[in-house]
């Protein structure tokens, strides 16, 4: 599950940890939205993190390693 | 009378536990064990990289066993730190081991890869990096459909097929005319092509670094992880039997 960032949102996360040791990484989803993993908001203390709505990950395509 | 208070534990196992406080005796007397099976091939092991992932927190899991620190892992993205090892989600969740091959291997060709998966899963890179300039890649997919596939360091493969991602899986090159990988001690695949060519990028875990961006993240649980220099066969017993010993002393 992940949760769906504004630009805005995302670019205050880049750089920052979530528990002092481990970074955001936002990606991108199929249809270009900056998302975060649950894993990265259950762990961090950022409590607007903890109002966005969780949904299904859809990864971009990916080209096949073999 | 005062008496010196002398440690029961080996070198690398004191200095994590003052590093880190680590009070759990399993834990500790775990590890203790390990680092002395691992000691007869220190050569091997100086100044490489080795974690020790069920430490239970990112902080402890960062730390190289090994003691270089320049080799402590940078976590990013969606892990989660058990027990039984550190689980990424498949999704976002990888760490820059730090490691750069042509640096950092002594020879700066010879490797060793090592993942201790605790479950299974059919996607992603567990360890490993790829050089998009030069086409070079050195990694571990323990299952990727539906096979073992293992980067040599170069632009070739071994691979073998496999129906169950969990494991101790070795990748090794002893010498450019011998690259070996082992699942469980068991001899999956081995090449005597020359292979002469090396990268010098990040090799990442939980993904692979591809030339600066993380990409096929996994979702395998690992027990332990390293990069370490090449082993003989001999060598790779010993540290097949130290990481399996490693895991039941655990209880995990």
């Amino acid at each position: 599950m992940i949760a769906i960032l504004t630009t805005e949102q995302k670019d205050s996360l880049i750089g920052q940890t979530y528990d002092g040791e481990c970074y955001f990484n936002p990606i991108q989803d199929l249809n270009d939205n900056w998302v975060i993993s649950e894993q990265e908001i259950a762990q961090s203390s950022l409590q607007w993190l903890k109002d966005l709505p969780l949904s299904e990950y859809q990864p971009k395509p990916q080209t096949p390693l073999f | 009378m005062n008496r010196a208070v002398v440690s029961s534990y080996t070198a690398r196992t004191q200095a994590l536990i003052t590093a880190t406080g680590l009070s759990n005796t399993t834990k500790i007397n775990a590890i203790n064990s390990f680092d002395l099976e691992i000691q007869s091939i220190e050569s091997k092991l100086t100044n490489k990289a080795l974690y020790l992932l069920f430490l239970e927190n990112s902080t402890w899991n960062a730390r190289n066993f090994l003691g270089t620190s320049t080799f402590d892992l940078t976590f990013s993205g969606g892990l989660t730190h058990t027990a039984s090892g550190v689980l990424p989600n498949g999704i976002n969740g990888f760490a820059n081991t730090n490691f750069k091959n042509a640096t950092h291997l002594s020879s700066g060709t010879n490797y060793t890869l090592f993942f201790q998966s605790m479950n299974d899963s059919n996607i992603g890179v567990d360890i490993g990096s790829f050089s998009t300039g030069t086409l070079v890649v050195l990694d571990i997919e323990a299952r990727y459909g539906g096979s073992i596939y293992a980067g040599q360091n170069s632009n070739g493969y071994l691979t073998a097929s496999n129906s169950d991602g969990s494991g101790i899986y070795i990748n090794t090159r002893i010498s450019n005319s011998d690259t070996r990988l082992y699942k469980d001690n068991i001899l999956k695949a081995s090449s005597s092509s020359n292979i002469g060519t090396t990268s010098n990028i990040d090799n990442y875990l939980f993904a692979r670094n591809e030339t600066g961006y993380a990409s096929f993240y996994g979702s395998k649980k690992a027990l332990t992880a390293g990069i370490i220099d090449g082993l003989t066969v001999g060598e790779i017993a010993i540290l097949n039997t130290a990481l399996s010993n490693l895991k039941t002393n655990l209880g995990v």
